[in-house]
């Protein structure tokens, strides 16, 4: 019988979908083991979730760096599932980045421990290549997770913008400025007015786009860097350049953050989330492209972007009640992340492949590629009951493109 | 699929559809931080409740088991980035639940009753007081005489007199300021089981108004809010309380009727059919944070923390007034840990639900516990109780009073406040 690890469901690809089999729920392993503050890692059960090992670390000086929007509910071992990310891993990188080992279950029942508290290793990095295998090679019971030590102080500023191709050029203007913010997120018009109906987070409603930067380190260091943003911000046409006064107006900003995808469902019956990767100096055109798109299927698309990283979330608005509704959806996300292929991107920044795009990966990976992937998970769980049917397209499914992602009954229970 | 939509209106369903499946409500469930279950979320609840609306074999009964553990709490509301009306939701599922899955029992039913209709709830008032003088409770406590569930209860009752306040006092109370400090008349919520187990709270909440410059009284013919009938599912029950309610507070001329009960407050203001406009209904707190011309002279030197009700805090985001008015109450205020998250008496659940309910109460008794402070306040009858009879089984002697009645406190360190109502040592 086939068995999926379960975390807390808050995937964006159907990566923990049961189709029938088991579900083993590991939010229920949510004990944090042990924090070793002075070697800077703490050993961790699966189910615990992202916010609070970061709310214990925090009195130690310390915080597990990914922090995908959904951090309040989802677990360590989902994020390493999917290789999660969030707007900090501009600078600090992604899950892989930040786990050092693991113990893990295969689907023969046998354990193996990978990597361990140290902080460089050499040899094949086993740990690390499990990372983002969205539970189809084998099941983490316990993991190390290194911590880094928070920032000394922390600017976050806000620009806007009257065009998004405005903000979009001042992405790659700040970076190739020198500057390496921990977080530079883009927000745009229809998410802003999903925000601002009912957080009043402080993003203008009359702005096609806002920019969200931080940045960390020491006061000093970051007033100069701060000034050099807000110059690349306004010689790149940005209407108003601020920096919040106090810690009350910086976690209202990035409550509006956090907040946005979810704020959507003010404004729109349904929506799917896309995300879509380019080079960075490719932001501009995928944006103007993802707007085409959108406009093309006759759907309204609002974007939150990972702008730094080239990552962008486009949150295509539509009815699922309507006829051919979420077909429509499907075709028009489609079409982006084609878009995204072919400016040299990628189908997925942080939300993994699951069921929702392996019919996409023969779009991004020759034969020989998959080939070799598939061989690996076929022969670490060759039975292929552990999580079938995620990332890898079934065989008479190669290159057919599925329409409509239903989600069957029984997933959340 | 089939589309029966034999529980919720097209309306309704419609409410159901704003949930996106994010899950940022998971870790803001006080029942799913116990078992970590999904189908005892706030997301796998509303996924059970479209399922039985929209499946015909699906097994409803057992899918209720899961909506009955839900406290009501509403954190999963103040959560909810897409604005799910949960409560609303809730509620109409569990009316549905007694029409066509489960109707309450018979003994659920008369215990709902009995606590919520004057008469009934007269009578075992004064049962209970003779029990308390006879000290009964605290022998049937010593010699675990009674099931838990009942034990614990009496463990957090406050002292009974065995009258209602609304026997036993004037139906006016004018203002003690001068004519130029006069704010207007309010008028009182009495309810029912603060009508006779709380009737120091309402006597406190009318010193502080009248000292302040408001006439208050209390409009007769008022009966229950209606609110545990609203939660248990009983539907035109909670509806006829509300039409008596709102008879007995039509045309009466007054600034606002003053609610001193989290549940009743929200119960009454979030109901459709109640006119803000000519009445607005508010919390004490709320009322007061911006009319005391009179704050208290002096302080009480004790440490005091504060436990939101849920029904302020999530149901009516009445979130910080609370904490304003101790703040002019007390010299040392202790910020309590999770002070947004239930204590598990949610009503008649901790009777229901006893196993649950004292999960979730261990948790917030050790926040407690942690903080060693001399007063805990609260603002709503069920937490009240729950709160007292938790602190009492752990052996903490630590007081529980409403956050009105911590500010009376402070201002009968005057004694011209004691004077002007009689209460001289």
């Amino acid at each position: 019988m086939p068995f999926v690890p379960r975390g807390a469901g808050t995937g964006l690809s159907g990566g923990a979908i049961c189709d029938g089999g088991v579900i083993i729920q590991l939010s229920r392993m949510n004990r944090l083991l042990a924090i070793y503050p002075d070697d800077c890692y703490a050993v961790v059960q699966p189910g615990v979730v992202n916010n609070y090992l970061n709310l214990q670390a925090r009195p130690l000086g310390l915080g597990f760096a990914p922090d995908p929007s959904s951090q309040a509910a989802c677990t360590i071992g989902g994020n390493l599932a999917e290789n999660a990310g969030g707007p900090h891993t501009l600078k600090y990188g992604v899950t892989s980045n930040h786990v050092l080992g693991q113990t893990v279950v295969f689907p023969d029942g046998e354990v193996a421990t990978y990597g361990g508290p140290y902080p460089v290793r050499s040899g094949p990095d086993f740990s690390t290549f499990l990372i983002g295998t969205e539970g189809t090679i084998a099941i983490s019971t316990e993991i190390i997770v290194r911590l880094v030590p928070l920032p000394p102080d922390v600017t976050t500023m806000l620009a806007v913008y009257k065009s998004v191709a405005d903000a979009t050029d001042s992405v790659s203007a700040i970076l190739a400025a020198g500057v390496l913010p921990n977080a530079l997120e883009l927000i745009d018009n229809l998410c802003i007015q999903a925000v601002e109906s009912h957080l009043k987070a402080g993003f203008p409603m009359e702005a096609a786009a806002v920019l969200l930067i931080e940045l960390d380190g020491t006061k000093q260091m970051m007033q100069t860097k701060a000034e050099t943003v807000g110059r690349v911000c306004k010689s790149n046409a940005a209407v108003s350049f601020s920096i919040a006064k106090s810690e009350e107006e910086r976690q209202r900003l990035w409550l509006g953050r956090k907040h946005a995808v979810g704020s959507l469902g003010k404004i729109t019956p349904a929506f799917y989330t896309n995300d879509g990767v380019v080079p960075r100096s490719r932001l501009t055109d995928i944006m103007q492209t993802s707007y085409r798109i959108a406009k093309e299927h006759d759907l309204s698309v609002a974007h939150v972007c990972h702008a730094g990283d080239g990552n962008i979330h486009p949150l295509i608005c539509y009815n699922p009640d309507e006829s051919g509704g979420s077909q429509r959806a499907t075709a028009c996300s489609t079409e982006i992340l084609m878009a995204c292929i072919e400016m040299g991107g990628s189908i997925t920044g942080e939300h993994g492949i699951g069921i929702e795009k392996r019919d996409l990966l023969p779009q991004m990976f020759s034969e020989v590629d998959l080939e070799h992937m598939q061989r690996l998970r076929n022969g670490l769980n060759p039975e292929g009951l552990l999580n079938p049917g995620k990332i890898f397209p079934n065989g008479s499914r190669c290159g057919e493109l599925r329409g409509n992602v239903s989600i069957p009954r029984g997933t959340w229970i | 699929m089939a589309a029966t939509h034999h529980l919720f209106t097209p309306d309704n369903y419609h409410r159901l559809q704003a949930c996106i499946h994010c899950g940022l409500c998971l870790a803001s469930c006080p029942t799913y931080t116990v078992n970590g279950k999904e189908a005892d979320s706030p997301r796998g609840r509303l996924a059970l409740m479209k399922y039985i609306d929209r499946e015909v074999e699906f097994d409803a009964k057992g899918a209720f088991r899961h909506i009955d553990l839900c406290l009501g709490c509403l954190a999963c509301q103040t959560a909810c980035p897409s604005g799910v009306q949960y409560g609303h939701l809730l509620e109409t599922s569990r009316s549905y639940q007694r029409q066509q899955i489960k109707p309450l029992s018979w003994i659920q039913h008369q215990l709902l009753n009995w606590l919520t209709s004057h008469r009934s709830l007269g009578f075992i008032t004064g049962l209970l007081a003779l029990v308390q003088r006879l000290a009964l409770d605290h022998l049937v406590r010593a010699l675990r005489l009674l099931p838990h569930t009942l034990r614990f209860q009496l463990a957090g009752m406050p002292d009974i007199t065995g009258k209602a306040f609304s026997q036993t006092h004037d139906a006016v109370f004018p203002a003690l300021t001068s004519a130029d400090e006069a704010q207007g008349t309010v008028a009182l919520f009495t309810g029912c089981v603060m009508d006779h187990w709380f009737g120091e709270v309402h006597a406190a909440t009318v010193r502080v108004l009248q000292w302040n410059g408001f006439n208050v009284f209390v409009p007769e013919g008022q009966t229950c809010c209606g609110a545990l009938h609203a939660h248990a599912g009983l539907e035109e029950e909670a509806e006829d309380c509300l039409a008596r309610n709102r008879t007995a507070f039509q045309g009466i001329e007054a600034q606002a009727l003053v609610v001193n009960a989290a549940g009743c407050g929200a119960q009454l203001r979030t109901t459709p059919g109640t006119d803000q406009d000519t009445l607005p209904i508010v919390d004490i707190s709320e009322w007061l944070t911006d009319k005391l011309p009179r704050p208290p002279k002096n302080k009480l030197s004790k440490r005091v923390t504060y436990d939101a009700p849920c029904h302020l805090y999530h149901a009516q985001g009445i979130r910080d007034e609370p904490w304003r008015l101790l703040e002019l109450a007390c010299e040392q205020l202790l910020p309590l840990p999770e002070t947004e998250v239930c204590c598990g008496s949610a009503g008649f659940y901790s009777l229901m639900h006893s196993d649950m309910s004292q999960h979730i109460l261990k948790r917030k008794i050790n926040h407690v516990q942690a903080l060693a402070p001399d007063i805990l306040a609260t603002g709503n009858p069920g937490c009240h109780l729950q709160l007292q009879a938790g602190l009492r089984e752990t052996s903490l002697n630590i007081p529980v009073h409403h956050t009105i009645e911590v500010l009376d406190m402070a201002y009968r360190l005057d004694g011209t406040y004691r004077h002007a109502f009689g209460l001289d040592d």
